[in-house]
């Protein structure tokens, strides 16, 4: 390669993950990670990469597919094409479907075969690592779990929301869920309710104390505690932040784990 | 227990308590450092870099940052030391980061009260239950008194939960230090923990903080801890902590390898009260005692958390009773203790045709392995 191409080839890179230009040429000699993956749920509704072994930033992953070939193709890989120069996984899981569509156009077909190309990519070097070449069979509907979390997406739209951004996950396997939520208050009650569209299964009913700390507008921080309640009522779930130490702020963010027992 | 190896922010060598399991952490730590220092000053997140963990990673946790103001008005001392959460992360195996917050910058001297939990997600199961102990308070003629239905802890083997409120106490107490003895707090808990509340007439944005202690199932915080404003109506005074339990890893009787939980879950409302399992490798013998009011076949499965490495999977046969209106009935069990990497289960199933599994257990068997 000449320095031409790679100042090219480095830049593009660069480029395609939202990085600026480089003028002076990084070191090639470098130690990009493997990309290394449990799983890629391949079906018309959803395309996944799971168990994803995470690289920290200045590391992002490249993922390129082909669309649907015959399932006796074995090699198809030179029919691949960029889904992504950018993505990171979130915990291990990396949903590519709408990129996959966006790029290819059509769904997987059941029963038919993608070609998959995966590395890593130093974004600050625009340097890539070794590709990871795979390929995976289409089926119909999937096993696959993801893993259970509450996020805006699950709010039922018909009921009037005092908490925003909220992301609740209960993946931890361990005596907490994981809070990240701003709450905004409603009415004159120190609380937040968020409304989901369907309900939680009943393990994942009972009761929670996170931290809590303030956003207002004069610049308050103050730490707080909340008591997070998850109920069922007329078959809906409730997630109730319940302010119950320190100074009551709107807006506040509760955020990091939260231990959780049943009554 | 181990110390720091480095940080970026010109705080000495910092001494972690901890506990590590494989997909979550506590850690409890006390340490100092100065935002007028060069080193914090040029950091744009204070880096703690410490041995290997046993988590590469984590979401963002809480640690109390404060730092002290106390004023003398007509002879008295009143405490404006003021507090809030900063948020921290496992970045790595080796670093530990805790947010810099710019509120900070003029202060002279940080204290940083890390008694946190650090988890992961995405780690292949569910939130796991934890059973809540209400805290009640023990005191001299009463003078103190707790929020009861927000006083609690949530008790595990090596380390527990704390939540704990602030309701009023006698004027005669005042002003005095205060001793009480905290019912249902373990007492292998050794720890100064902060007490937040939400007046503080000198630093508005932030919330007041005061130092109490915990040991041997006791709270006592001076007078001079509490904060200027602590019994103001609506002051929401509160403590939150993760705490290290002084757990001794060593068994008591060597060779023994035991187990016991006062309660295991499966769901809301199937539990497997007092367990305590004891299993001797050779000759291959185990004892198991328990109880269960589930009122239907079975067979239930419950998570079993911190369980044994040391205690391999197995099965086996025990004999139970149930002594009911109309008599004693004998039941006989199977126990199969499950390992699926880090999780262990306990499955009981009746073997009597009972269709229930309601009993109480005191047996000792032979085990086989599985």
């Amino acid at each position: 390669m000449t320095a031409h191409n790679a100042f090219v080839r480095i830049n593009i890179n660069r480029s395609l993950a939202g990085e600026h230009l480089l003028t002076d040429a990084p070191s090639h000699i470098v130690l990009i990670p493997d990309v290394a993956y449990s799983s890629v749920v391949m079906t018309p509704q959803m395309i996944m990469f799971s168990g994803i072994k995470h690289e920290s930033a200045p590391y992002k992953l490249v993922v390129k597919m082909s669309a649907s070939q015959s399932a006796g193709i074995s090699n198809g890989w030179s029919k691949t094409v960029l889904l992504a120069s950018d993505i990171e996984d979130d915990w291990g899981e990396a949903d590519v479907t709408r990129l996959y569509l966006k790029a290819i156009g059509v769904e997987p077909v059941p029963g038919q075969k993608v070609f998959i190309k995966a590395y890593w990519m130093n974004t600050q070097t625009g340097i890539g690592g070794q590709v990871f070449k795979d390929s995976v069979l289409v089926t119909g509907e999937s096993i696959y779990q993801q893993r259970m979390r509450v996020t805006e997406a699950n709010l039922d739209p018909a009921q009037e929301q005092s908490v925003s951004a909220i992301d609740v996950d209960y993946s931890t396997n361990a005596p907490v869920v994981n809070f990240n939520a701003v709450c905004l208050g409603y009415s004159n009650v120190a609380a937040s309710k968020a409304y989901l569209e369907e309900n939680l299964p009943s393990e994942l009913l009972g009761i929670s104390y996170a931290l809590g700390r303030g956003m207002g507008e004069d610049g308050s921080i103050h730490p707080q505690s909340y008591e997070i309640q998850s109920t069922n009522f007329s078959r809906k779930t409730s997630i109730n932040f319940n302010h119950r130490g320190g100074a009551y702020i709107k807006p506040t963010e509760v955020f990091g784990p939260g231990i959780f027992y049943q009554q | 227990m181990f110390n720091s190896i480095s940080n970026n922010f010109g705080a000495g060598i910092i001494q972690f308590k901890d506990v590590q399991e494989s997909n979550y952490i506590v850690l409890n730590a006390k340490f100092t450092c100065s935002p007028q220092d060069d080193a914090y000053k040029a950091a744009e997140v204070l880096e703690i870099t410490v041995p290997a963990l046993t988590i590469g990673r984590s979401t963002e946790a809480g640690v109390i940052v404060s730092f002290t103001d106390r004023r003398e008005y007509y002879g008295r001392i009143e405490n404006y030391d003021a507090c809030t959460v900063a948020k921290s992360w496992v970045k790595d195996a080796n670093t530990l980061c805790i947010e810099k917050l710019s509120v900070f910058d003029e202060q002279p001297e940080l204290i940083f009260h890390v008694q946190t939990l650090y988890c992961q997600l995405a780690q292949g199961g569910n939130v796991i239950v934890g059973k809540k102990k209400d805290l009640s308070c023990v005191s001299e003629d009463d003078f103190l008194s707790i929020r009861t239905s927000d006083s609690l802890c949530v008790v595990f083997k090596k380390w527990a939960f704390y939540h704990w409120m602030y309701d009023y106490c006698s004027t005669a107490k005042s002003n005095a230090d205060w001793e009480a003895f905290f019912k249902n707090l373990p007492e292998d808990i050794n720890a100064d923990v902060p007490v937040l509340s939400a007046t503080n007439y000198q630093h508005k944005q932030l919330g007041s903080i005061g130092m109490s202690h915990l040991e041997e199932g006791y709270f006592t915080m001076p007078a001079s801890e509490r904060s200027s404003g602590f019994n103001n109506t609506a002051n929401y005074v509160f403590s939150f902590a993760f705490l290290v339990r002084d757990y001794d890893t060593t068994p008591e009787v060597e060779g023994r390898l035991h187990y016991e939980n006062e309660m295991l879950r499966a769901g809301q409302y199937d539990a497997f009260s007092d367990v305590n399992l004891e299993l001797i490798p050779a000759p291959s013998v185990v004892a198991f005692s328990g109880s269960m009011g589930i009122y239907k076949a079975g067979p239930v499965t419950f998570p079993a958390p911190d369980f044994p490495e040391e205690v391999p999977a197995f099965g086996a046969f025990f004999l139970a009773a149930h002594y009911h209106s109309k008599g004693l009935t004998v039941q006989l069990l199977e126990i199969q203790v499950t390992k699926t990497g880090s999780n262990t289960n306990v499955q009981v199933i009746d073997q009597s045709g009972d269709k229930n599994l309601a009993f109480k257990m005191f047996d000792t068997t032979v085990p086989t392995t599985i």
